[in-house]
């Protein structure tokens, strides 16, 4: 299916010079820590704690509805240590997900309320199913579909569970994903 | 040690024994499998899991055993199936479209080397050394019993029930729907589990005893269900009482113990002692607690107290049992196994090319394979 | 488009099996689609998904395809870390949880004590159940990876020797066949030898010569005690009728398969388990052999050396919407997307019916991709010495007839359109709508895409809440890029087709009429 326009009303979107497009009503704490590289989307009830450590999305992300972003720690003996957290391109974050990742890479689906525990490592070009939950530390490799059972299927090569050309796939849908979301048009008056 | 041995080790043909529960995969010359699997296949065209049974036409069966199939090598044993040798642990009293398919799945889409069918009864004896014993096999939705002597099986003899695990998870869900149970709860995989964890065989005396008498109750234990966070309350009653199916008194005499004496009685008279002696209880079904002291006391007392038998079986018999040197569930498996490591691959295999000549398994039952002089 | 759900778009491959763009693959040199059932899968690679090392097979076989370094939690099938603690090397053991990874990452920091020396031990846990290797009683390890015991197998012993002897057995058993057939039927030289014209034997000369008897060592089957029957079977503890259980020590049955070998039944016997390597697979089309996926030989690495995948190669549709809500009979519209991924224009034609044609240029363009492997392995050399270069094509595989889904009828476009080809310069250009004269059914037109509309009618029989299916034959020029001959050809141009099936969407509650 051809994804449709969606509309966003101008008070309600912030559209900065490099193409990203950010909703008012994000929670972005520490905004000097969160570099959106261009062409980011963030929908509104967004929560993005760049306050605990930096946070680095790349190019034509989507950070949909009430997802959160949150750096993972670490514990010492001495306390608790915050890491930055690197997200790839195209990445697309389902609503209502909570990431604490350390590293996600390019090219990732992460579903629906799908929760990434502290300090994963989600490669590139992998899939999180919607509702999935991933224990912390798991590392889920390349061309891998984390399912909401708790099981990984796939890999590179097999073309069932991941299509092959996941990398195409998510160039294509996050840019054109961009592309309709649209300022609503000024009414002709 | 010639040379066909080292190939051998090289490349160590692939045992498979494909149950309707589980399946068992690994390869010859091993100990034990290396992974056990729930027989079931996720469709690669809507991605839901089903058991590979569970079909309709025989084209959906060999898509489903093609898709298995595929998981089986490249998830689990991670070898490519092409020129492999197989071995392929089956019962011999079987659904021959099951046996054909399976051949043809392998054969034509995966192009492997040959396929060895061995009958799994006879083979799991193998694991013993000894050339004569009673093989009862208790599996998800049958319980099969083989006499088997100086290595030679009596198919006469063959008996069979629809009774196994399956029957003990009915049998369960009946009890604890009764007991009010929303029946949206007891999905198999919590079946299965209530079995395994808390159910066991009760000793025989318990279970001759009369309702009415005063016997300490087992305990009941609170399960809970992880999905649900529901948690049901299981009575000690069920938890002695669901594998009473397998011993229930009726007039075809039908349960275990009866199938194990009627085939001892339906083999001839000179092997029905050493029979008696030698009786061996595999299959995943046998797994639970108190089966075979169970077993051992009511096959003692039938012969004791029913007419039929008392008459039929003469002298001081004792019942004696083998114990399998690995697991019951994966016996068969470890036969094959053996069977797997030896020469019979190369002499006693279906080769692709004799396959390929008619696309036709040669089957015991089917008096066009077994016609000398062709 | 969600990857959760399946398109509605299904093109038919070439074995018969329906599947939407993205499980589909173009072998070029066939040149058909291929679908994930009918191509030959082959192992590429090794690696384990949690250290992302690259494990050469050979040493995948030996390790049974387990990763040396990496554990799975036996409760739960989570990968285990390993945890550092500082203990002091005497006495007072002051144990303090630093929370590092594996060690060589984590920097000590050796607790200011008493004792002059402390060091670093390693327990493995889980951080999803919070198992740990000390539940077990397995001692703390002094490196992070490499030491952690494995349990043995208790039978190990006994199977090997059951090995040996059926191994003997049949060995024995093959022999004696052997002799007997020897003997039955002595084989018919065709010269006489020479023991028949001097009566020499080959023993008579060994023995003159000075040398042993030769003999054929005559293997004894090895004696192996059979298993013993007893009369007396494990009886039923009498603590289960008044001891109540606790679950959470009993495991279940999936902890139990992780260990196949021993299966224990109470939770304090569970061992970690190795975790079993991943494999990268490349695909291999079965007529002509030739790969249509290879994937980097790298785990990190997502790139391929070799993707033909059809949606490089065959125009894609996408259904953006219906005109109208579906009715039975009712004439409707549907508009669909055409892509041309292509570095050259394509023209386009939708059709009822399989072109005529069609087959003619399938055998010239399967013609001339055969021209050149004849001349691969007709090398005389080759020949003489009976090395066939070619693969015995692999394929008996019978394809199965395409089940025709469709109950709406189109209407076929009259003419062809122009697809043209993709430009990604062109992205960054502004639109330009040249004034062209533009077929009806075009909506709009941009770049390598094309939005058009096509009529169609569900068939009158339909009920409400059933799906429409639409089905045609869409027939693309393609360009073929093959360029294996010798001599420099000019790329040359056919005309294939496709089948599609497209799911329009469900009969909507309508007027009853």
């Amino acid at each position: 299916m051809e994804i449709v326009d969606t509309y966003y009303s101008k008070d309600e979107y912030v559209e900065t010079a490099s193409g990203n497009k950010v909703s008012r009503q994000t929670v972005l704490c520490g905004s000097q820590n969160i570099v959106l590289n261009g062409k980011v989307i963030v929908q509104s009830g967004a929560i993005i704690r760049g306050d605990l450590a930096n946070v680095r999305t790349g190019r034509y992300c989507v950070i949909s509805k009430n997802s959160v972003i949150r750096p993972p720690y670490k514990q010492f003996s001495k306390g608790i240590a915050f890491f930055p957290m690197h997200i790839g391109d195209h990445v697309f974050i389902g609503e209502g997900a909570v990431v604490s990742a350390a590293i996600i890479g390019s090219f990732v689906y992460i579903g629906k309320n799908a929760i990434i525990g502290r300090r994963c490592t989600l490669k590139d070009c992998c899939v999180i199913e919607d509702g999935a939950v991933l224990p912390p530390e798991t590392t889920v490799s390349s061309y891998m579909r984390y399912t909401a059972k708790g099981s990984i299927e796939g890999g590179q090569g097999n073309p069932y569970f991941v299509p092959a050309a996941m990398q195409d796939e998510m160039v294509n849908y996050t840019k054109s994903f961009y592309e309709h979301f649209l300022r609503t048009p000024a009414p002709a008056s | 040690m010639p040379l066909y041995e080292t190939v051998m080790q090289e490349k160590p043909p692939i045992v498979l024994d494909i149950g309707n529960a589980y399946t068992k995969l690994g390869f010859a010359a091993e100990a034990y499998p290396r992974k056990i699997i729930p027989t079931e296949v996720v469709l690669t065209t809507t991605g839901e899991t089903k058991r590979l049974f569970d079909y309709v036409a025989t084209e959906q069966l060999y898509d489903q055993i093609v898709d298995f199939l595929q998981t089986i090598f490249f998830k689990h044993l991670l070898v490519s199936p092409k020129e492999r040798k197989f071995v392929v642990v089956e019962n011999i009293f079987g659904q021959s479209v099951i046996r054909e398919t399976l051949a043809r799945a392998l054969f034509i889409h995966f192009d492997v080397s040959s396929v060895l069918f061995v009958p799994a009864h006879l083979i799991a004896l193998s694991t013993l050394a000894v050339p004569t014993g009673l093989v009862v096999d208790i599996g998800y939705s049958e319980t099969t019993v083989m006499p088997v002597f100086s290595g030679v099986q009596i198919m006469s003899a063959f008996k069979d029930q629809s009774y196994g695990s399956s029957a003990v998870h009915d049998e369960i869900k009946r009890q604890l729907l009764a007991t009010g149970v929303k029946e949206s709860l007891l999905t198999p995989s919590v079946l299965e589990d209530i079995k395994i964890r808390t159910c066991f065989v009760t000793s025989f005396e318990r279970a001759q005893a009369k309702p009415d008498k005063e016997t300490t109750p087992v305990p009941n234990v609170d399960y809970a269900i992880c999905d649900d966070d529901a948690v049901i309350s299981i009575a000690g009653s069920v938890r002695e009482t669901v594998y009473e199916l397998m011993f229930e008194q009726n007039n075809e005499r039908d349960s275990l113990p009866h199938l194990i004496l009627r085939a001892i009685l339906d083999c001839s008279m000179d092997v029905r002692c050493a029979l008696v002696e030698s009786i061996f209880v595999i299959g995943g079904g046998a797994m639970v607690m108190g089966l075979m002291a169970r077993l051992k006391a009511e096959l003692q007392h039938l012969l004791a107290n029913d007419s039929y038998y008392a008459e039929r079986f003469h002298g001081d018999l004792q019942f004696k049992f083998y114990n399998t040197i690995g697991k019951q569930n994966f016996t068969a498996w470890l036969g094959g196994a053996l069977c797997g490591a030896t020469d019979l691959i190369q002499t006693r295999s279906l080769s692709k090319e004799t396959y390929l000549r008619n696309e036709h398994v040669p089957d015991w039952s089917n008096l066009c394979d077994n016609r000398h002089g062709g | 488009m969600s990857f959760m759900q399946p398109s509605p778009v299904k093109y038919a491959c070439s074995c018969g099996i329906l599947n939407p763009i993205n499980k589909l693959f173009f072998c070029r040199h066939c040149p058909k689609l291929r679908c994930g059932f009918c191509v030959c899968h082959e192992i590429e690679s090794h690696f384990c998904s949690n250290c992302l090392e690259n494990i050469p097979s050979s040493e995948a076989r030996h390790k049974k395809n387990c990763c040396a370094n990496c554990f799975d939690c036996p409760c739960c099938q989570h990968t285990l870390s390993a945890r550092a603690t500082t203990v002091p090397v005497v006495r007072k053991a002051d144990e303090s949880k630093d929370g590092g990874e594996s060690g060589s990452d984590a920097a000590p920091s050796p607790k200011p004590s008493a004792m002059p020396t402390t060091k670093k031990m390693y327990y493995l846990s889980c951080l999803s159940c919070r198992w740990t290797t000390r539940d077990v009683g397995i001692p703390d390890q002094g490196v992070a990876t490499g030491t952690w015991p494995d349990n043995e197998c208790l039978y190990q012993v006994r199977f090997n020797t059951l090995m040996e002897y059926y191994q003997s057995v049949v060995l024995q058993e093959k022999q004696e066949k052997q002799e007997f057939m020897r003997r039955k039927a002595p084989k018919q030289h065709k010269f006489p030898s020479l023991t028949d014209r001097t009566g020499l034997t080959v023993s008579l000369i060994r023995r003159q010569i000075g040398w042993n008897d030769k003999s054929i060592p005559k293997t004894k089957p090895i004696n192996i005690t059979p298993a013993e029957a007893s009369a007396e079977v494990e009886p039923l503890s009498e603590d289960i009728f008044t001891q109540p259980i606790n679950l959470r020590n009993v495991t279940t049955v999936a902890q139990r398969h992780s260990q196949p070998a021993d299966q224990p039944t109470a939770v304090n016997n569970l061992y970690p388990q190795r975790r079993s390597l991943w494999i990268k697979r490349s695909l291999r089309c079965r007529h002509c052999e030739h790969n249509l996926i290879k994937p980097e030989y790298h785990p990190t690495s997502i790139k391929y050396r070799i993707q033909l995948f059809a949606s490089y190669h065959v125009p894609e549709v996408v259904m953006v919407r219906c005109e109208q809500p579906l009715q039975p009979g009712q004439t409707n519209a549907i508009f669909l997307k055409f892509t041309n991924p292509t570095m050259y224009d394509m023209t386009i034609s939708i059709l009822d019916a399989p072109p005529a044609d069609a087959q003619v240029n399938m055998d010239a363009f399967m013609q001339g991709c055969r021209i050149k492997e004849e001349a691969i392995t007709s090398s005389p050399l080759l020949k003489a010495t009976g090395v066939t270069l070619t693969r015995q094509n692999s394929t008996r595989e019978v394809t199965r007839e395409v089940r025709d889904l469709a109950n709406a009828t189109i209407v076929p476009l009259d003419n062809e359109f122009v697809l043209s080809q993709r430009d990604d310069s062109k992205e960054f250009d502004e639109d330009v709508q040249a004034p062209i004269e533009e077929p009806k059914f075009i909506v709009w037109r941009k770049g390598n895409k094309v939005l058009m509309r096509l009529q169609f009618t569900p068939a009158a029989e339909l009920q409400t809440g059933d799906e429409v299916t639409l089905g045609f034959y869409m027939q693309y020029t393609y360009v073929n890029t093959v360029s294996n001959t010798p001599d420099k050809k000019e790329p040359t141009t056919h005309a294939l087709y496709s089948r599609l099936f497209i799911q329009a969407g469900e009969i909507a509650q309508g007027t009853a009429n």
